[in-house]
């Protein structure tokens, strides 16, 4: 049998000051709400290895983000560039989809993912209106 | 119909082992008084008999009727004896029959039990002269021994009545009513009453020793609550105590954090230097908490006056580690003015930025992936010359809005944070020059004011309204401007909670 890593769904409850998170084995992956935790790479961190760790998983079907901030921090902001950073990395085998949701009157929503969709061209990153 | 508790069932028991008792004695005494009828009626009827086989001897040889006579109604006169006959072979000489049983023959009486018969020889002189038939009745012996066995048998009754009553009452008295007092007792300690009184724990018996356990139990329960609220009564002063620690420890902590914020307070900018250089200023500096991660940094460079230097800077975080930063960012600000100074060269915003990302990075050791520590600022950076009219910026992460008086123009520096292990050691900041004249208003912001939460979705405030709020109050006293950006971010905050340092300083030259 293969000695293939065991992973569970993460999935982080809401907060005052950090989103949710829901990262699924199934490839559905979504992070929610207000991201400005006391320590931003603490917080992060267990996000970030879990993808690692995804990433090394036998078989992984495609990849869909979705985000849904209304505001983040600027140390947040580094840690979603890691995020990105590590899908920019698996760009090429994998079929990702980033979707990038804001409200109309949330222009700072909207221009933070107009930079992330500019510093990661070559990721799928669609800047999604919210109705 | 089965008895439902066991105070019935005992009292059913023995009420039906006294019953079975009766009973058993019934039948018992019944079959010993049959058998001592039968023994007594035998041993007189042989006596009888006997008796008169050796009287009417003589007479029965005489043929002396008379004296034959006199000897059976003797005989007769026993009141059990029913039947009497002298028989001869050629027929009866003499006989006497109860009434109650005349005509009888002699076989009718022997067929039936409560009669007894006997029939002997009467001799003389070795000769069988006659026979004596002699039937007794056993119904006087039969009623008198009834009548003593009835008064026996009330006796009895009465007897194990008495004591089957007694035993009831006894079990009632001595195991009955004490569980009723031991469930009472067992109900007030159930209902916390622990001084409740534990009955018979004196007496001797079963039920004593019951109530001494359950006494020493009761005790043992006492003595634990007594333990318990003893101890609850030293946790609560432990809690007192923890809480008087932990309040001495914020208060070291916070007075501590205070004169740090005396500290930091003494590396912001003298506002004489501000009043000194521009015609008109204003100056929001407010940290989220006591101390912060935003500064700002002000430098007229050397003696002529005319040229400045004016940072604002963002560093990672806010609060006391927010606060760190701002000192390094100081120290190392300190050491790149002297180097201008001293080296008199033309002044660029850029290589300013450039080189607080290199010293960040290796003082705080964060060249590589490794380090541990993960820190470093957004921050815009202005040099003004007044002299030459004209300014030069660069921003990391950071903008300038300025503002001739007609129009409001933002300019974007690059989208990269300064010492940051990420950052790009050789990254070259964009940089900015413009000529301007005088009356033109300068502002640098970090995010805590466009990144406040508020309004009617909880978004951030936004460079938009900032811009809006600027262009507005481009014309009003630069005091005035800031009441009016501070109303602004008041009325935006609503209920919201102050969620990072805030820094806006406008100028005008």
């Amino acid at each position: 049998m293969n000695q293939s890593p065991v992973l569970e769904n993460l999935h982080i409850a809401a907060s005052d000051y950090t989103p949710e998170i829901r990262f699924d084995v199934d490839g559905t992956f979504s992070i929610c709400g207000k991201s400005y935790p006391e320590n931003t790479f603490e917080f992060y961190a267990p996000v970030l290895s879990w993808l690692e760790t995804w990433f090394t998983l036998p078989k992984q079907p495609p990849i869909v983000l979705d985000f849904e901030l209304i505001y983040f921090n600027s140390s947040s902001s580094k840690l979603l560039y890691d995020l990105l950073d590590i899908l920019d990395a698996h760009r090429e085998q994998q079929d990702i989809r980033v979707n990038w949701h804001y409200h109309p009157e949330n222009e700072s929503a909207r221009e933070a993912g107009e930079d992330f969709a500019e510093d990661f061209e070559y990721l799928n990153i669609h800047l999604q209106a919210l109705a | 119909m089965t008895p439902r508790n066991i105070r019935e069932r005992i009292r059913f028991s023995v009420i039906t082992a006294a019953a079975m008792t009766v009973l058993v004695f019934l039948v018992l005494a019944g079959i010993e008084q049959i058998n001592r009828v039968q023994e007594a009626m035998d041993k007189k009827i042989h006596y009888l008999a006997h008796l008169g086989q050796q009287s009417l001897a003589m007479p029965v040889w005489n043929l002396d009727d008379k004296s034959m006579d006199e000897i059976i109604d003797a005989i007769f006169a026993d009141e059990d004896v029913v039947y009497i006959a002298v028989v001869e072979k050629a027929g009866v000489m003499t006989r006497r029959i109860d009434p109650a049983y005349r005509h009888k023959p002699l076989a009718w009486f022997d067929v039936r039990k409560r009669f007894s018969t006997i029939d002997v020889p009467v001799q003389y002189d070795g000769h069988d002269l006659a026979h004596l038939q002699l039937v007794l009745s056993n119904k006087s012996l039969r009623s008198s021994i009834y009548r003593d066995f009835g008064y026996v048998f009330i006796l009895t009754v009465l007897l194990i009545t008495i004591i089957t009553a007694r035993t009831i009452a006894i079990i009632r008295s001595r195991i009955f009513s004490p569980l009723k007092e031991f469930e009472d007792a067992v109900t007030a300690i159930a209902n916390g009453d622990m001084q409740v009184s534990i009955p018979y724990a004196d007496k001797e018996d079963e039920i004593g020793r019951l109530g001494k356990a359950f006494e020493s139990m009761r005790q043992s329960i006492q003595s634990l609550i007594q333990q318990l609220n003893d101890t609850n009564a030293g946790l609560e002063d432990k809690v007192r105590e923890r809480t008087q620690d932990l309040e001495n420890a914020h208060r070291n902590i916070r007075s501590s954090i205070e004169y740090a914020s005396m500290i930091q307070s003494a590396l912001i900018p003298r506002e004489e230097s501000f009043r000194d250089f521009f015609r008109d200023y204003f100056i929001i500096w407010e940290p989220k908490d006591v101390v912060g991660g935003d500064i700002f940094l002000f430098d007229t460079l050397r003696k002529n006056h005319d040229e400045c230097l004016l940072m604002v800077i963002d560093c990672t975080g806010h609060g006391v580690a927010g606060a760190f930063v701002t000192m390094l960012v100081k120290a190392v600000e300190r050491q790149i003015i002297e180097q201008l100074v001293s080296n008199d060269e033309e002044v660029s915003p850029a290589d300013i930025l450039i080189c607080f990302n290199r010293v960040i990075k290796q003082l705080l050791q964060q060249q590589d992936g490794q380090s541990i520590s993960n820190v470093g600022f957004d921050g815009s950076v202005l040099y003004i010359n007044r002299e030459k009219s004209c300014v030069r910026f660069a921003g990391a992460r950071g903008s300038l809005i300025y503002t001739d008086g007609n129009e409001l123009k933002q300019l974007r520096g690059s989208r990269h944070s300064v010492g940051y292990r990420d950052s790009d050691t050789d990254f070259v900041f964009d940089e900015y020059h413009l000529d301007v004249q005088p009356g033109t208003r300068f502002y640098l912001a970090t995010d805590g004011y466009t990144d406040q939460l508020g309004g009617e979705h909880g978004f951030c405030l936004g460079t938009k309204r900032l811009i809006r709020s600027l262009m507005a109050g481009r014309l009003l006293p630069m005091s005035k401007q800031k009441t009016q950006l501070l109303d602004d971010l008041k009325t935006y905050q609503g209920a919201y909670e102050r969620n990072d340092d805030v820094t806006v300083i406008g100028v005008e030259i």
